[in-house]
């Protein structure tokens, strides 16, 4: 028998649909202006005209998710203190490197009105274009499958903890996609943007909540994470077993690789100008001090306050159901209860929507449409996308149907070497213009053979290297120096070619006029 | 917004970094060398309570440290970008308007 609280917390999926659906009706309107002109660049990037407040919060949307918010705060008690602090690490150098890297990724988009990541690489490649498009495509469609698919795990392992576990993980799986599904439907990457505003806001409201009651419960923040370090649970936690190269290698290469992170690439994309990509990365900094540092510094303190002591942690289907579990034992079912409930579902949805989109793009667009050129009628490519959406979402419910480890560590050893891979010949070929597409085209090939060599045949275990080093170092290594050897070595790119990548002659029109 | 000032806007982030972005590079070193020390200190002092860092258990008081360099990083580097950007962006039009 199914409780009546259970149920409301069912129905808050329902609350949280409908009074976000204003937003994406709103999408969906704006939408039609431009979708007639470019489906894709529309459907997938907003045709780049969203503005900063908007873009603020689809950038906090980006780390004020599921996978930070819910899962760090579950792998610091489940793996240890160091598992979260190399993600802390990670953003000491993607903070000062953001605007350096992220505002040129935004001018040629904007001149050349790009739909994926592929499309910026290939074009400043400026040859081999179906080959790299098929490659780059299949690899972050691989990598963003892995990953959509662990942020599902503590998205409906978190609400099943709710329940009390009288709703599956498996039911809250598909109830959280048909919601998600539903906005991208109604109007794509417009919708998923807006709704991000409202899932903010409300979120925020929800951390307010749950950060006050961690720290008033124990008198203070000071106090809160004293009484977590003096358990039992925390002489484990704290002990430091990775290797100081494992964190130095996070630091230089792993938080420098997420300056091209796929899923944000496409953010860049649809800023309408400068002040967007600005703010909007201070913003995603702000979601990130919210939602991956406050949070599980706070959450993980409180968790071990409260059950480090006992013989053995709760059970649990997925680790990442501990964070809701230490509320409901706390406020049991109540109003707050129900406001930290919405506040769950509203980061539940983030990221989730905005990279399903992305793995559909990568199919429809780079494959479909430019690589291998297919003639599809206006009325055929709205079903295509359609089930390419739909293809992307059941893929990465596959993922995490049987969710065996915390889902940080799939993503320390697959997905982000992959997109690091992806990464630095990009950022390379971005500032140094003697990259060429011979360049580029052997050293994604050599990166993406060597991170699956690593990583499955030579040293199947982890960090699936002999050095201790993080696992996307040798892989991403390898491309970057592949990339720039043979570059130096065949001739340097076409100037014209350059110049049109980066609108020299307008620039130049512009600053002969001044 | 004009069209002209969306060009403006678009063509004049410059291509090459700027000057100041290369000091970021010499913050980046200094960060490594923190995190090195930092790292080792960590995993020598492993669990102990006596041992505190800014108020807090060693590993707290570190990751706090970390949290407020990053923090005061976006704090200082976002209204310099702001202020670069928007002075290229002004002389030019300044120019052009001439």
């Amino acid at each position: 028998m199914v409780s009546t609280w259970s149920i409301l917390v069912v129905a808050a999926a329902a609350i949280f649909f409908l009074y976000t659906l204003p937003a994406a009706i709103l999408a969906r309107t704006r939408m039609k202006r431009y979708v007639e002109k470019a489906f894709h660049y529309e459907f997938y990037i907003a045709s780049g005209t969203l503005m900063w407040v908007t873009m603020a919060f689809t950038y906090m949307a980006a780390y004020m998710e599921a996978w930070e918010f819910v899962g760090m705060p579950a792998v610091f008690v489940s793996e240890g203190f160091e598992w979260w602090f190399i993600e802390m690490l990670f953003y000491l150098t993607w903070v000062p490197l953001w605007l350096l890297v992220s505002l040129r990724i935004w001018r040629p988009s904007k001149i050349h009105r790009y739909v994926t990541p592929t499309d910026i690489i290939v074009h400043r490649a400026g040859g081999y274009e179906a080959p790299l498009r098929i490659i780059l495509a299949i690899i972050i469609f691989y990598a963003t499958i892995l990953y959509i698919g662990m942020i599902y795990i503590p998205t409906a392992g978190v609400l099943t903890a709710v329940t009390g576990g009288e709703i599956s993980y498996h039911t809250f799986l598909i109830i959280i996609t048909i919601m998600l599904l539903a906005n991208i439907f109604i109007g794509g990457f417009r919708a998923v943007a807006y709704t991000d505003v409202i899932a903010g806001v409300t979120f925020l409201i929800a951390f307010g909540v749950m950060i006050y009651f961690a720290v008033a419960h124990y008198g203070g923040l000071g106090q809160l994470i004293d009484t977590a370090y003096n358990t039992e649970l925390a002489k484990k936690v704290f002990t430091i077993t990775l290797p100081p190269q494992y964190f130095l290698t996070m630091l230089l290469l792993y938080g420098p690789s997420w300056l091209f992170i796929p899923h944000l690439i496409t953010k860049i994309y649809a800023a309408k100008d400068y002040k967007s990509v600005v703010l909007g990365g201070l913003f995603s900094k702000i979601g990130f001090l919210v939602g991956a540092f406050l949070s599980p510094i706070m959450i993980a303190s409180a968790f071990l306050a409260q059950y480090g002591n006992l013989p053995e942690l709760p059970s649990a289907t997925v680790v990442e159901e501990y964070p809701a579990r230490l509320f409901f034992d706390w406020l049991g079912p109540s109003i707050l209860m129900y406001i930290i409930v919405l506040g769950l579902i509203a980061i539940s949805r983030t990221t989730i929507d905005a990279m399903i989109l992305l793995g559909a793009s990568l199919i429809d667009w780079d494959i479909l449409q430019k690589a291998l050129k297919l003639k599809i009628s206006p009325r055929a490519r709205g079903w295509i996308t359609t089930g390419l959406i739909l293809l992307t979402a059941a893929l990465a419910i596959l993922v995490a149907l049987n969710p065996e480890h915390p889902m940080v560590i799939i993503g320390y050893e697959f997905t982000w070497p992959a997109y690091a891979v992806i990464a630095f010949p990009a950022m390379i070929a971005l500032f140094i213009d003697r990259v060429n597409k011979y360049g580029l085209f052997w050293g994604y090939l050599t990166g993406f053979a060597s991170l699956i060599l690593f990583t499955y045949v030579i040293w199947p275990e982890a960090p699936h290297n002999p050095f201790g080093v993080w696992e996307g170092t040798l892989p991403s290594a390898v491309a970057s120096i592949v990339t720039l050897i043979v570059s130096y070595l065949t001739p340097p790119p076409p100037k014209e070619h350059l110049e049109e990548f980066w609108g020299i002659k307008k620039e130049l029109e512009i600053i002969q006029k001044a | 917004m004009s069209e002209e000032r969306e060009e403006l806007e678009i063509y004049l982030v410059p291509r090459k970094p700027w000057r100041f972005e290369y000091y970021i590079f010499i913050y980046l070193i200094a960060l490594a060398v923190m995190t090195y020390y930092f790292v080792n200190e960590m995993s020598e002092i492993g669990w102990n309570p006596e041992v505190r860092f800014l108020g807090l258990p060693y590993q707290m008081g570190i990751a706090l440290l970390v949290g407020i360099i990053w923090t005061l990083s976006a704090i200082i580097l976002t209204p310099i970008y702001l202020y670069a950007m928007s002075r290229r962006i002004r002389e030019i039009k300044r120019n052009i308007r001439r």
